[in-house]
């Protein structure tokens, strides 16, 4: 690149012309691109009007102005709003208001305070559980939580074409940010998983865990061999294949996490 | 200049906004025109020159002295730019019907219309070749041969080694030799001798 250029050392220099000399090969392909060049030197990129750079800063510090103020709410919005409440009796909005309090108490009980119900699908009766089963409840969740959230990095990683796409679109830093989130879970979600019978989902979540790390620890989006072995790795161990027969399991068991445990609360979501 | 440049971008990122017009005055219009050369339009590439002053107001407070000035600018017009390429994927025939207002050729004057009419023909192509290429060849390409950036430079600018701006280079180098076939053997395309 540097002897199209001319910016090769003397010595340097003298190294390529005297290849050039016995290699015909090497010769013609640089006699090309060098005439590729040649032509490309012959774009002409139209220069705007002079007004334009004389106008260049005003433009640009009314724009920084603008972009500066915060934005009003229109007033139109508010007025509407008012008149609104203006012409609902007044004993309406403190029913609603008392619905809405009464509503969210109920939220905030059963959110908090309450056992956690596990529904059997099968029989549809809701079963209070005791504090083992509970917690055992609890892990089953984080775990397929955690394997839902692997999954979506992972389907990332192998939808990437860097062919057709450009590596900034991968978003590789928050990626990574996630990978080390879930890392961190996995540790845990292996510590506990260990002493129950779902050794098929903590096999899962260990090789989920080894792809985030490898995610984790790439340098930069532009490293596309990394990213080739990554998913070569992937494919190799059948982890999409498998991910899926661990949602065919979790369906066909029937267990479905409490609604009322909020998900993701342990790692940020995806 | 460099100088200037360097007390510049000190003033600036300590915090010193007064001195934010003369870094517009500065790289207005080396932003502007490598917006131009990764976009091939004069309105998108005016758009993204001002978005990104925009976004070096913004973020003088969180600019890391560990790059240049100018390779944090470049960095931020050719981030800008490629993301608007992938919003607007601008299609080849859009790109040959683009005009630019009120421009002012920089092509030599000349009162031979066939050869005008060469030259016209000859940048549609050039352009269209480099719209064929991927973004990122595009920018390596574009910043070493029309904006005469360094392979050290191009380096930091997209954060990739300089064996892979080299890549890059010559990939897209490639791309344009193939479209641009047709013009081999041309004889106002020859290359002098050595």
């Amino acid at each position: 690149m540097e002897g199209l250029y001319d910016r090769l050392s003397p010595e340097n220099y003298q190294v390529l012309a005297n290849h050039l000399r016995s290699c015909a090969e090497c010769a013609e392909e640089y006699a090309e691109m060098a005439r590729t060049l040649q032509i490309m030197e012959r774009r002409t990129r139209p220069e705007p009007d002079p007004s334009f750079w004389d106008n260049y800063w005003t433009n640009m510090s009314a724009e920084l102005s603008e972009r500066g103020k915060s934005r009003p709410i229109p007033k139109v919005w508010m007025m509407s709003i008012v008149s609104f409440l203006n012409r609902t009796p007044r004993w309406a909005l403190q029913s609603a208001a008392a619905c809405a309090i009464l509503f969210i108490g109920m939220y905030l009980g059963k959110a908090f305070f309450s056992s956690t119900v596990y529904v059997d699908q099968r029989s549809h009766s809701p079963k209070v559980l005791d504090p083992a089963s509970r917690e055992h409840s609890e892990l089953l969740t984080r775990a397929h939580n955690y394997v839902e959230r692997s999954k979506r990095i992972v389907l990332a990683i192998m939808n990437f074409d860097p062919e057709k796409e450009d590596a900034f679109a991968l978003d590789l830093p928050y990626k990574q940010q996630i990978s080390r989130n879930l890392i961190q879970e996995a540790s845990y979600l292996k510590d506990r998983l260990s002493v129950s019978h779902h050794s098929r989902l903590r096999t899962l979540v260990a090789e989920l865990e080894r792809v985030l790390l490898q995610l984790a620890n790439l340098e930069s989006e532009h490293d596309l061999d990394s990213i080739q072995l990554i998913k070569s790795g992937v494919e190799w161990q059948g982890i999409l294949l498998k991910i899926h027969l661990s949602d065919m399991r979790e369906a066909k068991t029937g267990f479905r996490s409490d609604p009322f445990l909020k998900r993701g609360q342990n790692f940020g979501s995806l | 200049m460099v100088e200037d440049e360097q007390i510049i971008a000190d003033r600036f990122c300590a915090g010193d906004m007064s001195v934010f017009k003369e870094l517009v005055e500065i790289y207005k219009k080396k932003v502007y025109f490598l917006a131009y050369d990764l976009v091939l339009n004069h309105h998108e590439a005016e758009d993204i020159s001002q978005e990104v002053f925009l976004r070096v107001y913004k973020s003088a407070k969180t600019f890391r002295r560990d790059a240049r000035m100018s390779s944090w600018v470049y960095r931020i017009t050719v981030n800008a730019s490629i993301d608007r390429l992938r919003k607007n994927k601008v299609a080849l025939d859009e790109l040959n019907e683009q005009t630019c207002p009120n421009p002012i050729s920089t092509a030599p004057n000349t009162t031979n219309p066939e050869v005008e009419a060469e030259t016209n023909i000859l940048a549609g192509h050039i352009e269209g070749a480099l719209s064929r290429v991927t973004p990122r060849e595009r920018a390596v390409f574009v910043m070493r041969h029309y904006n005469n950036l360094e392979v050290n430079e191009i380096a930091e600018i997209m954060k990739i080694s300089s064996g892979t701006v080299k890549s890059l280079f010559f990939r897209a180098l490639k791309k344009l030799q193939k479209e641009l076939s047709i013009y081999r053997g041309t004889p106002q395309m020859e290359v002098n001798s050595e």
